[in-house]
């Protein structure tokens, strides 16, 4: 019976309650727009905090700020603190030193490059050297190799890796990124002279043996076997910081308290950290292993979006709440109108004998289904809106995040009861003999 | 987000199921709660909360727990000798009514307390979300504690006005029935406590009664959910009859009707809603029970029998696809020992892992494969492939062997060491090592534990002789290993 009595009222007074509809959307569109973002970006942290493979980077305790001009670190490397390339082998032998994959030492420095076909001037460029598949002696494993082949998986080579042999003279082939090589107009098979962008020293002639695509800076560096960019700025022995990459297990309540402050930990609790491998305690083993490094999990997303997010997200918790409230207000006054209006039929109900909450089921069930109309109106403009924002502010699409729909459909149904609650009570005050009168 | 629901439900139903059950106890019409029943709630848990923050802060778990468990049980325990001696007379002389009504509030209260407390400390060691940025995760994990609070609420509420219309001794009788349970379970719970506080001291008899009855307790949400249905089928047989209406009835015959056939279709309604929400409370708690909160299963583990030499022979050829081939050899004492074999590389570089399915560690929960992946279940770590068979952080512990051309061999007193690595035994038939004697391993009268090796006898004279002198019955047996030693190298 208060189904088909709610299906004929619902068709009565459209104007109104397109009007109504129309209010709980503006403000439904507002909130998707915001609460996509921030889940956006909270769901990039979750899945990042709970994958099952981290990177570390290991640098200098004492690091020189870096001097970067358009992606250039222009600072004198003879300022800045180093790490000795003869410690890499004890990052391999920590407790859980089974479970690192592999790492790749890091030397960058500022570079010219002449003889590419297209440059009348030298480029001045970024010039990175690490390990590709290098030996690295292990007291438990003399054959193990590693670097970024095992550390960045995913980046890839047209043409060939460059050859490493430490057999004979240091190589002399390199890697060029992908941007650069197509501004350059670089092949592979070139070659080119590097020399130090600081002074004019010694250049060396280097054959580009591939093509390096990887979705990250080094799409605009020249990447060098260590052992020749050491050569080139006189660092024998030295670098910069080191990537490591690690098997880990998912950070929990545990690790986020060892994160803040390993002091705080209790001897158990500190020993059932440190026997887990969270990324956590394999860096904080890696420093305890290797003398003057830090060792921090590179989190991409949380060390980017999710600063801002993280930082403004009661903004956004307060500017819905106000964009609620206002639309709620603005329901209430229509409702009010409507309850007047259809006064002479609620005091007909009551003579009939129908029960209060009856009566008040009625209209917030009509109620109810406006502010459905209007969610889904908001969610649509929202979701759109959305990605505007995430272009404009984090320069990246924002994935449709499905728990948004019941969120704001739910919100925007609360939010027309909100409205509701006070012209449903005045219901009760109808007395139905007045009403029915005319009075 | 089941996870949320059961360990809510686990904790409160028995509180929603006094809410139900109360009404009839303190004579209230409609299951409307006794006067001062939301105080009592409140109160209730105020005090669980404070209990919580309590334990947290002092990290006293296992004194604040006992104490809130002991509170409940006296109170339950009171209660229900309230309920099956004093009371049953008073009110059927319509007295009691005071005594009833405050039995009614010291339950409501205590059962409020004990389940906040207990839903707290049941996911004390999980958090809603990794980050403190709203993502999905959080939303959901959230929404289910709100829709498992309004589940349980929807349980006492309707389950009060559907007991409203059952007869009185049948609620009271099951009343009587949950709060047996929870004074079982309750006791075991204290006695438990007590004896980690070592307040009481330990005994075989005490150990095996709490261990036997928090075996059975989790399953008492269920037989209370249970019950309430059962309540609810009896109130079918007191609804009232639709009788047949004749064509020619006078109206007033027809407005009586009415009436009775409006009570039928009410009271029909109220029964349906208990049972979709007993259903559905059933349905979370099975499948968080016995599906998803389960350990991954070990793949079956191949049965070997070592040759007369004493060594078992695996082919290369068997295990050098890159999957986990799991292995079980029986030593002689009984004990199950796992090992597994994998191809470390690729199918060009054949290097052949050989380890026990253990870990120095976490113990002998085993690995599994998922995909590529190998994982410790107990941990949850990815063990590094190329590792395997090197010692040291979570990785399985290595096991002796020798490459022989295509086939790896492994020498039976090699698996015999790591035998105390695992707590698995089956039952097999060993040899007395004083009288020569063959003895059941799990019915033998005597055992002794000597070298890390397990010794049953057949009578206590050669278990006394063996006790006396044991390195004379156990010449030849090298000592097995400790878990503790399962980092060192071991060359193969």
């Amino acid at each position: 019976m208060l189904g088909r009595m709610l299906w004929r009222s619902v068709l009565e007074g459209r104007r109104r309650k397109s009007l109504a509809a129309i209010t709980v959307a503006l403000s439904a569109a507002l909130i998707t727009t915001l609460f996509s973002l921030s889940v956006d970006v909270g769901d990039k942290m979750a899945k990042e905090m709970k994958s099952y493979g981290s990177n570390i980077r290991v640098s200098p305790k004492a690091e020189a700020m870096p001097l970067v001009i358009d992606g250039v670190d222009y600072n004198p490397l003879k300022d800045q603190d180093t790490l000795e390339e003869a410690d890499l082998p004890k990052i391999k032998d920590i407790f859980w030193r089974n479970n690192i994959v592999g790492l790749s030492p890091r030397l960058a420095v500022a570079a010219r490059v002449e003889g590419a076909a297209d440059t009348s001037k030298p480029a001045e460029v970024n010039l990175v050297g690490t390990y590709f598949d290098h030996p690295l002696a292990l007291p438990d494993d003399p054959d193990y190799r590693t670097g970024v082949r095992a550390t960045n998986p995913f980046w890839r080579v047209d043409g060939a890796w460059p050859n490493e042999d430490m057999a004979g003279a240091p190589s002399e082939e390199v890697l060029v990124g992908a941007n650069l090589a197509s501004r350059l107009d670089v092949k592979t098979g070139d070659e080119l002279t590097l020399s130090l962008a600081a002074d004019s020293g010694a250049a060396e002639t280097v054959k580009v043996s591939g093509i390096l695509s990887t979705g990250d800076a080094e799409d605009d560096a020249v990447v060098a076997p260590l052992a020749l960019v050491q050569g080139m700025t006189g660092l024998e022995g030295q670098v910069q910081s080191v990537d490591v990459s690690a098997l880990t297990i998912p950070e929990n309540e545990l690790s986020n308290r060892a994160r803040r402050d390993t002091g705080q930990l209790t001897a158990e609790e500190y020993d059932v950290w440190y026997c887990t491998a969270y990324v956590s305690s394999i860096a904080h083993q890696i420093e305890e292993a290797v003398p003057n490094a830090a060792a921090r999990p590179i989190w991409q997303v949380a060390a980017s979006e999710g600063v801002v997010i993280g930082r403004i997200q009661v903004l956004l918790l307060t500017v819905s709440l106000a964009a609620i409230l206002a639309a709620a207000m603005a329901v209430s006054s229509l409702m009010n109108t409507t309850v007047l209006e259809r006064s002479r039929e609620i005091g007909l109900m009551k003579a009939l004998g129908a029960r209060r909450w009856e009566i008040q089921a009625l209209f917030l069930g009509e109620a109810a289904m406006v502010g459905l109309v209007g969610g889904v109106l908001g969610l649509i403009v929202g979701v759109g809106l959305a990605q505007v924002v995430g272009r404009s502010v984090f320069g990246t699409g924002i994935d449709f995040q499905w728990i948004t729909v019941p969120i704001v459909l739910v919100v925007s149904v609360a939010t027309v009861m909100l409205g509701s609650i006070l012209p449903a009570r005045s219901i009760s005050s109808l007395s139905p003999a007045e009403v029915l009168h005319g009075h | 987000m089941a996870f949320y629901i059961a360990a809510l439900a686990h904790a409160l139903l028995p509180l929603a199921v006094i809410m139900a059950l109360v009404p009839s106890l303190a004579r209230r019409a409609n299951g409307a709660l006794p006067a001062g029943g939301v105080l009592a709630l409140v109160a209730g848990f105020v005090g669980g909360g404070v209990a919580t923050l309590a334990a947290a802060i002092n990290s006293s778990e296992i004194v604040v727990g006992t104490l809130i468990h002991g509170l409940t049980l006296v109170v339950a325990a009171l209660a229900l000798l309230a309920l099956v001696g004093l009371l049953a007379v008073l009110i059927r002389r319509g007295k009691g009514t005071v005594l009833a009504h405050a039995t009614a509030l010291f339950l409501l209260a205590a059962f409020a307390a004990r389940g906040i407390y207990d839903a707290a400390s049941a996911s004390a060691n999980r958090s809603l979300t990794v980050t403190g940025v709203v993502n999905t995760e959080m939303i959901v994990n959230s929404a289910a504690l709100v829709i498992g609070v309004a589940l349980l609420l929807a349980l006492a509420l309707v389950g009060a006005r559907v007991v409203a219309r059952a007869p009185r001794w049948l609620a009271l009788a099951v009343l009587a029935l949950v709060l047996a349970m929870e004074v079982v379970a309750g006791s075991a719970a204290v006695m438990l406590g007590l004896l980690k506080l070592d307040a009481i001291g330990v005994s075989s008899g005490r150990i095996s009664y709490v261990a036997k009855v928090l075996m059975v307790a989790p399953w008492a949400a269920y037989a209370e959910l249970a019950l309430l249905l059962i309540l609810g089928i009896a109130t079918v047989l007191r609804s009232p009859r639709v009788p047949p209406l004749a064509d020619a009835a006078p109206s007033a015959e027809r407005v009586e009707h009415r009436k009775v056939r409006a009570r039928a279709l009410f009271e029909r309604r109220w029964r349906t809603r208990l049972a979709g929400v007993a259903v559905f409370l059933f349905a979370v708690l099975a499948y968080q029970d016995l599906y998803a909160s389960l350990p991954p299963a070990l793949s079956a583990a191949a049965p070997v029998t070592p040759d007369e030499k004493g060594e078992v022979r695996i082919p290369i050829e068997q295990v050098k696809d890159g999957d986990l081939h799991r292995y079980a050899y029986v030593a002689a004492d009984g004990h199950r020992v796992r090992f597994f074999l994998i191809n470390r590389y690729d199918a060009e570089h054949v290097r052949i892992g050989v380890v026990f399915d253990a870990c120095m560690i976490c113990g002998d929960d085993g690995y599994i494969q998922r995909g590529e992946e190998i994982i410790c279940i107990a941990c949850g770590v990815r063990i590094f492939k190329p590792s395997i068979g090197k010692p040291g952080g979570c990785n399985p512990i290595p096991l002796k062997h020798q490459v022989a051309g295509d086939t790896i061999v492994i020498a039976k007193a090699d698996l015999d060491k790591g035998a105390s690595y695992f707590s698995e035994v089956v039952e097999v038939d060993t040899v007395d090592p004083v009288n020569g004697e063959s003895v059941n391993n799990l019915k033998a009268p005597y055992r002794y534990d000597y070298g890390g090796r397990t010794y049953f006898f057949s009578g206590k004279d050669s278990y006394e002789a063996f006790k006396a002198d044991p390195g004379k019955y156990t010449k030849g047996n090298e000592a097995r290993r400790l878990r503790v030693q399962g980092h060192e190298q071991v060359e193969g």
